[in-house]
């Protein structure tokens, strides 16, 4: 009663029929259980939910289609048969069919409903005076860029074909939304629309957001140029990418030691650990293969790690019976794809091996491998030329960073640079193989959005 | 005339041609100056207007020329001019006649013969007709369209005005009480104070209103002064209404339940019970079963005793001890006058009612004052206040269906009191072998003794309304009327309700939280000892203005009215409640310090529950800016075009809709064809066409224009989260309804047969409701709540009239017929994959092609004369599988069997009268519809049943007789599930049915000569329920398996002074 008694000297109706008055009359907020979106720190808390910004909950964020596809592993024809719903038994078997009718596709669901908070963060910010809190305006626009583009970017390397700039123009991107209005249409960017964007976006974040952030969830600076890093290897710019892991790693380069982690426990990993600089998790439907106790490393891959590599025993347990991937850095059955010190020690070293620089590359990676073997036991390696450099960089780049959602586009990446990747596996007795360069390389649009659009391209499968 | 005659003939003899001044004076009854009256000299055609003090001038004017006077609202005058030069003249205002009905669209009054929308108008005499206490209640019967759903169909829609037009969003009709839409409670409005009421039902009607006339919109006009001496009106009204029927509801009987009791016991059904966590009660039949189980009562007194409990019906006591006779008496006196200076009217009202459930009550006191102050001739205020205070009271009579929580509905022998009339308890919530040990003597008294505790919860309501009303009238010119008005209302509401430490809702609340330590015996109490007081209330402020211009012009054969204006809207309602534990009500204190986070396990189970605390609150803003104009143009009185529109802005919309301010519109069309020169049908002298077309809107808060979220703490983190509930929907914006109208007034020679034929369609678009859309917009679901759906609805209004006998005896009957229907034209959202979801009332489950409350059901194929099981049909074929038959038959493989609305329905009044003394009564109908009958449903649990028991399959054979089917144990639910929603319990709702007798004496017809009042008395009797229903079963829709209200007999008089 005592908040209607405020308002009654405010509703003077005549004052309010002047002109003066009449916005804030109608922009009167109808139900207050309803809450509207209006100050900074109402955009602050929607750029804060990790469930959907950073795929926090068990349903995950990222697009994992690509990893599911990917030579990290093979599961059961059991599980395959039992366990899988039929889109992600065509993806693991590279069917050209995919989907069917009414398939909910997570993998572009969830990473879309964090880009409409991003935007609605965007569109409410632009009607708020940023001089009232500039750091804090400025750090939910720098991590609504950031969140975006992030999983434009991820997007991208599932549902858009591999970055070439001979077809960049011509080839078609994604949907880059960037409104929250429901009455408008969703059209695909070209693919070099689609990077220029997410590049562009990504430098303007730099300019707004901390080095570091308060939460590990929280887009930073440092994360900015971990993405960077990350998306200039993809596009295979390597010296860009060189550029922005060595901005990284002179802000943050500490590893984490894994002879100070306990293997006795099914996940080795703490969430948040020292390596991580942006958290995010996979999409992760209940009836995926790629979760602990289904996935079964690749034999060659897992046979790869010495005996007194750690990661042989803190990457792989044994759960319902197989051999399995619980290396997660997210500590859970969620597969870890957020942006970690490690992965950006790798992309440095693959980008100083690709420019010529030999020394450089093998420091790098002997940093890194240091602390991955058992105390005293690694003996560090070392290359004579740029070309032995880059394969044994690649070679620990897979056995580093299986399962974290960039084998994908490692492949798609490789394949492009003539490694001629072929994969096959045998699915109930029948051998299937997906040649390098295929078009199965590029996911087809899911089906509920061409219904929608019905003029959108689709890709061919 | 004679005169006038006289002075033409000889006038132009004796008067010379000498030129005099003409001055003169215009003023009507009361001396008020009569502004804008045009002055015409009918020999030499010179004219004038008056002026504001009604006085005009002319200069050289013959004094044998004769002076004619016009003016709007007058009866026209003729003068002759005098020497002096001199003259004053008193207009008589025109006096309405008996078959011109006065529209009243909430911005202006028009005459009806001018009106092109679809109108109907309820008068005075028709409301008083009736006797209830709500002004609502009174139409019902009275106006086709105008439908009010009872029984079961009432929980769809209690009242549309043609139908539905919307599928989630409110379908009531819009009510304007006195200009201004009304947002308090209508059933505290004093009927006496009701001058008419006005229903708007076509676009050229209602649209006026805009964005919130899509249901219709009712404008209820209160009364005003309207003699020059005071008259003083008193009315009294005396009802009472005797106790329901409970043998209506079909129960199992005392002998059968018993029968059952031992049926299930023999079964093994309660073999769990004594081990059962939460001690939940059994009926004494089953406590007997158990003691000749244990062997502490003998076979024989077991038997005996049962037997003894099949002599009593619980119906019985029900109705002696929880129900009696209702008092209902209505007061009402007015004062009220109209004089040149001043029109008032001040009224008090005093309702005390007694309902049929004891220690229920409620009065309501009504005080009006409406004023108007003629401060100039040109210049007029309003100022009315209104005061409006209800209460209501009742305590913990439980009534007929007693249920709450856990708790077990009555059984059908129990015993509310014992032969002497002394309270008995009985166990509805625990069993009672528990609770006679249960806490070995150290809780407090556990049982229930539902006469006893009847007192110890008191629950009281009370409304306080005020409405504050000014204007201001300027007559700029005499044909433009500038208004300025302003009406602020306060509603509140509380609900109060006191338990007191004796009540069973306390000590039953104190008891389970106790924790008692089994070793020291030592209780502590996190309920407080002490009564419990709960308070809710709820606030309303409205603050409404308006500004208008008025302009009405006649020339020649032309005749313009228009108005045009802009309003203002504000209502902010707040609910608001707390509750206090160890109330004590004589001092107003209680306890502190309650422990509201501790989860404390329960006493009477294995549960934990913390204390319950916490009342919502809510807080609710409309604002609305709106403008609107309204033209007429009438041309000789035959040819009437009118045009509306209106722009509404509103907070609950979108911007890009309160920006673009699509406006609403009509346009109509009138054409009194009796006035042609070609119309030659002489036993229809009134014959007037209709043409309407236009749009209103219907507002809803079920979505917001702006995104909206919730908060929440991380998954991860210890940061505040927010997600978004609501996307931003810039273009939400109201949900529009196109109404297409034709229409006929008609009456032959002296109005013998009149009536009124209105034929309409209408289609509704941009109806709210969730619709999949792009999952790349991101949206929760992939659905989206917006405007997505569409309706079209069709319909009939008819009235007639008719005088059937016209001498010292007359006998009038009014007909009154509507025809209306509705269904779904596009909804978005996929129709469910299993039929069962459209089987649930209260589900509102649209579906293209039917109304939006529809039913269906199984397909019935007989009971299986082996087993008396109910045969249903599952993929084309007889089948006996019910739980494939419930949960998967889709929706295109159930029977569609009509609407749950009446599409036909109507009254016929018949009044008789002979000198004063008259007859009258109401027989209304509907046809069109359906409802589904209650049967048994084998749910043993349940301490009572259906009466269908006893009709229930028993050998073979018995499916010729019946569609019971056969008792089953175990029972399949799924077996109940098809039996309940199969064919065979749909029944159709038509019927015929009595509605009232209204017998009146009017003293002052009958020959007394002049009396010094004018009244009537009368006897009502209403409620008679008298029924004739057109299904297998018998069944009145209104009363399907729910106790019969008895007929409300009334007697009342009226007088004015």
């Amino acid at each position: 009663m005592k908040q209607i008694n405020r308002f009654t000297g405010i509703t003077c109706l005549l004052v309010l029929s002047l002109a003066c008055g009449k916005k804030a009359f109608l922009d009167a907020k109808p139900d207050r259980s309803l809450a509207e979106l209006q100050t900074i720190q109402e955009f602050q808390a929607l750029m804060d939910n990790d469930g959907n910004m950073n795929g926090a909950t068990t349903v995950g964020l990222t697009p994992q289609l690509g990893e599911i596809a990917a030579d990290n592993y093979f599961v059961s024809d059991a599980d395959f048969n039992t366990r899988f719903r039929s889109m992600y038994q065509n993806a693991y078997s590279w069917s050209h069919d995919l989907y069917s009718a009414g398939d909910a596709v997570y993998d572009w669901d969830f990473p879309y409903r964090s880009v409409l908070s991003a935007n609605i963060a965007l569109e409410g910010l632009s009607r708020l005076d940023r001089a009232a809190a500039p750091a804090a305006w400025d750090n939910v626009r720098g991590s609504a860029l950031f969140y975006r583009g992030h999983i434009f970017y991820h997007l991208a390397q599932v549902f858009a074909p591999p970055f070439d700039s001979a077809t960049a123009e011509t080839a078609w991107g994604i949907p880059l939304r960037a409104t929250s209005s429901v009455a408008e249409k969703t059209e695909r960017a070209h693919l070099g629309p689609t990077y220029r964007t997410i590049l562009a976006e990504l430098a303007e974040a730099a300019t707004l957001l901390p080095e570091t952030g308060l939460y590990k969830t929280r887009p930073s600076r440092v994360a900015v140029w971990g993405l960077l890093a990350r998306i200039h290897l993809s596009l295979r710019h390597y010296d860009s990418a060189g550029y922005y892991a060595g901005k990284y790693l002179a802000v943050q380069n500490s590893l984490l030691d894994f002879n100070t982690l306990s293997a006795s426990g099914l996940f080795a990993f703490p969430r948040f650990n020292t390596e991580v600089t942006f958290h995010c998790n996979g999409a992760n439907g209940d009836d995926n293969p790629l979760r602990p106790g289904r996935n079964q490393p690749d034999t060659f891959l897992y046979r790869s790690y010495a005996v007194n590599d750690l990661r042989r025993t803190l990457y792989f347990k044994v759960n319902s019976g197989v051999l399995t991937f619980t290396g997660s850095y997210d500590g859970s059955a969620s597969l870890f794809t957020g942006i970690a010190t490690d992965e950006i020690y790798l992309t440095r070293a693959e980008s100083r091996a690709r420019l010529g620089d030999v020394a450089g590359a093998m420091q790098d990676l002997n940093t890194l491998l240091q602390k991955r073997w058992k105390t005293g036991t690694f003996v560090p390696l070392s290359a004579t030329t740029p070309a032995d450099a880059l394969a044994k960089v690649l070679a620990e780049r897979r056995k580093e960073l299986c399962f974290r959602g960039l084998r994908w586009t490692d492949l798609r990446r490789l394949n492009q640079e003539g490694y001629s990747i072929s994969l096959s596996r045998k699915v109930n007795g029948v051998v299937v193989t997906l040649p390098p360069n295929d078009v199965r390389y590029t996911y087809p649009i899911p089906l509920g959005v061409i219904g929608f659009n019905p003029g959108m391209p689709q890709n061919p499968r | 005339m004679r005169y006038l005659f006289l002075w033409l003939l000889l006038s132009p003899l004796l008067s010379a041609c000498q030129a005099i001044t003409l001055r003169g004076t215009i003023i009507d009854e009361h001396s008020v100056p009569i502004a804008g009256a045009t002055v015409t000299l009918l020999r030499t055609g010179m004219a004038t207007v008056s002026n504001r003090a009604g006085i005009f001038v002319i200069a050289n004017t013959r004094a044998d020329d004769t002076v004619a006077i016009t003016a709007t609202g007058f009866e026209p005058a003729l003068e002759p001019n005098n020497e002096r030069g001199l003259i004053t003249i008193i207009l008589k205002r025109k006096t309405v006649a008996l078959n011109e009905v006065v529209v009243n669209t909430g911005y202006q009054r028009v005459p009806r013969e001018r009106a092109t929308g679809s109108f109907a108008v309820v008068s005075d005499a028709l409301l008083n007709r009736s006797v209830s206490s709500t002004i609502l209640a009174r139409l019902e019967n009275t106006v086709p369209g105008l439908l009010f759903n009872r029984g079961d169909a009432a929980k769809t829609d209690p009242i549309l005005l043609r139908g539905r037009s919307t599928i989630y969003a409110a379908a009531g009709p819009l009510i304007v009480l006195d200009n201004f839409p009304y947002d308090g409670d209508l059933s505290a409005l004093n009927p006496a104070d009701v001058e008419s009421i006005t229903l708007l039902k076509d676009a050229a009607a209602a649209s006026i209103w805009g964005a919130r006339a899509g249901n219709g919109v009712i404008v209820i006009t209160t009364k005003k002064g309207v003699t020059a001496k005071p008259r003083i009106a008193l009315s009294a009204t005396i009802g009472w209404e005797g106790r329901p029927d409970f043998y209506n509801q079909n129960a199992i009987t005392p002998a059968d339940r018993i029968e059952l009791e031992k049926f299930l016991f023999a079964k093994g059904f309660y073999n769990a019970v004594p081990t059962d966590p939460a001690h939940a009660p059994l009926t004494p039949g089953v406590e007997i079963l158990f003691a000749k189980a244990a062997g502490t009562i003998t076979a024989a007194d077991a038997d005996a005793q049962l037997e003894a409990l099949k002599g009593h019906n619980v119906k019985d006591d029900i109705s002696d001890y929880l129900y009696q006779t209702a008092v209902k008496r209505q007061t009402a006196l007015s004062i009220s006058g109209n004089s040149a200076l001043v029109n008032y009217y001040f009224s008090a009202g005093w309702d005390q009612n007694t309902e049929t459930l004891r220690g229920s009550d409620a009065n309501r006191v009504t005080l009006r004052s409406q004023n108007t102050f003629r401060l100039s001739p040109s210049f007029e205020v309003d100022a009315g206040i209104q005061y409006l205070q209800s209460n209501s009271g009742s305590d913990a009579n439980p009534g007929f269906d007693y249920l709450s929580g856990a708790a077990k509905s009555w059984y059908p022998y129990g015993r509310l009191a014992d032969d002497a009339g002394a309270p008995l308890p009985l166990y509805l919530h625990y069993r009672k072998p528990w609770l006679d040990t249960a806490g070995a003597g150290k809780l407090l008294d556990w049982t229930y003794s539902p006469l006893t505790d009847r007192p110890e919860r008191q629950t009281t309501k009370r409304g306080r309304e005020i409405i504050v009303r000014t204007a201001l009238r300027y007559k700029i010119l005499s044909s433009l009327t500038a208004e300025l008005s302003y009406q602020f209302g306060n509603m509140l509401k509380e609900t109060e309700t006191s338990s007191s430490e004796r009540s069973y809702y306390v000590r039953n609340m104190v008891n389970n939280y106790s924790q008692l330590n089994r070793t020291t015996g030592v209780v502590t109490y996190p309920v407080p000892r002490g009564g419990i007081l709960d308070h809710s209330s709820s606030e309303g402020l409205s603050h409404q203005g308006r500004a208008q211009l008025t302009f009405n012009k006649q020339w020649g054969d032309h005749l313009v009215t228009a108005i045009a204006g802009s309003e203002i809207r504000s209502l902010h309602t707040a609910t608001d409640g707390f509750r206090h534990y160890g109330y004590n009500a004589e001092v107003g204190a209680s306890a502190n310090a309650i422990d509201y986070v501790t989860s404390f396990k329960q006493f009477a189970s294995t549960s934990n529950r913390t204390i319950e605390s916490f009342i919502p609150t809510t807080y609710y803003r409309d604002h609305f800016l709106s403008s609107f104009a309204n033209a007429a143009w009438t041309y000789r009185n035959k040819y009437t075009i009118s045009g509306s529109a209106r722009r509404d802005e509103a907070n609950l919309l979108g911007v890009e809709t309160n920006e673009k301010g699509t406006p609403l519109w009509s346009a109509g069309l009138a054409w009194n064809v009796a006035g042609e020169k070609f119309y030659r049908v002489a036993f229809l002298p009134v014959m007037k066409l209709r043409a309407t077309y236009g749009y209103s809107g219907n507002i809803s808060r079920l979505s917001s224009a702006k995104a909206t979220a919730r908060f929440n703490t991380g998954s991860t983190t210890p940061a505040i989260t927010a997600s978004i509930v609501n996307p931003p929907n810039e273009n939400l914006r109201w949900e529009r309804v196109g109404i297409f109208n034709l229409g006929l007034d008609f009456a032959t020679k002296a109005r013998r047969i009149s009536g009124t034929i209105d034929a309409w369609c209408k289609g509704a678009t941009d109806l709210m409701g969730s619709a999949p859309v792009d999952p790349t917009l991101g949206l929760t679901n992939n659905t989206f709540y917006g405007n997505v759906a569409s309706m079209r609805g069709a319909g009939i209004d008819v009235e007639i009239n008719t005088r059937n006998i016209q001498r010292a005896l007359s006998w009038n009957t009014t007909l009154i017929y509507s025809y209306t229907t509705s269904h779904v034209t596009e909804y978005l959202l996929p129709v469910s994959g299993t039929g069962n979801t459209y089987l649930f009332e209260g589900n509102t489950s649209p579906v293209v092609g039917r109304p939006v409350f529809s039913l269906y059901s199984y397909a019935w194929k007989g009971l299986d004369a082996a087993d008396g099981y109910p045969l249903g049909v599952y993929k084309g074929a007889d089948s006996r599988d019910y739980n494939a038959i419930f949960n998967n038959t889709p929706l295109n493989e159930m029977n569609y069997q009509g609407p749950v609305q009446p599409v036909h329905y109507g009254a016929l009044r018949n009044t008789i009268d002979y000198k004063g003394v008259s007859l009258s009564f109401t027989v209304s109908y509907k046809f069109g519809y359906v409802f589904r009958t209650k049967s048994i449903l084998f749910s043993y649990g349940a301490f009572s049943n259906n009466g269908d028991y006893a009709r229930r399959w028993q050998a073979p054979g018995d499916e010729t007789r019946t569609f019971v089917p056969s008792l089953v144990y175990p029972n399949n639910p799924n077996r109940d599930n098809f039996y309940r929603y199969s064919d065979v319990l749909v029944a159709k709702g038509d019927h015929l049915r009595l509605e009232d007798i209204v017998f009146s004496v009017d003293p002052a017809k009958m020959g007394f000569g002049k009396l010094p009042f004018s009244g009537r008395v009368f006897l009502n009797v209403s409620n008679i329920n008298a029924a004739w229903v057109f299904n297998s079963r018998g069944i009145d829709p209104y009363y399907n398996d729910v106790p019969k209200e008895a007929p409300r007999v009334s007697l009342g008089v009226s007088a004015t002074f």
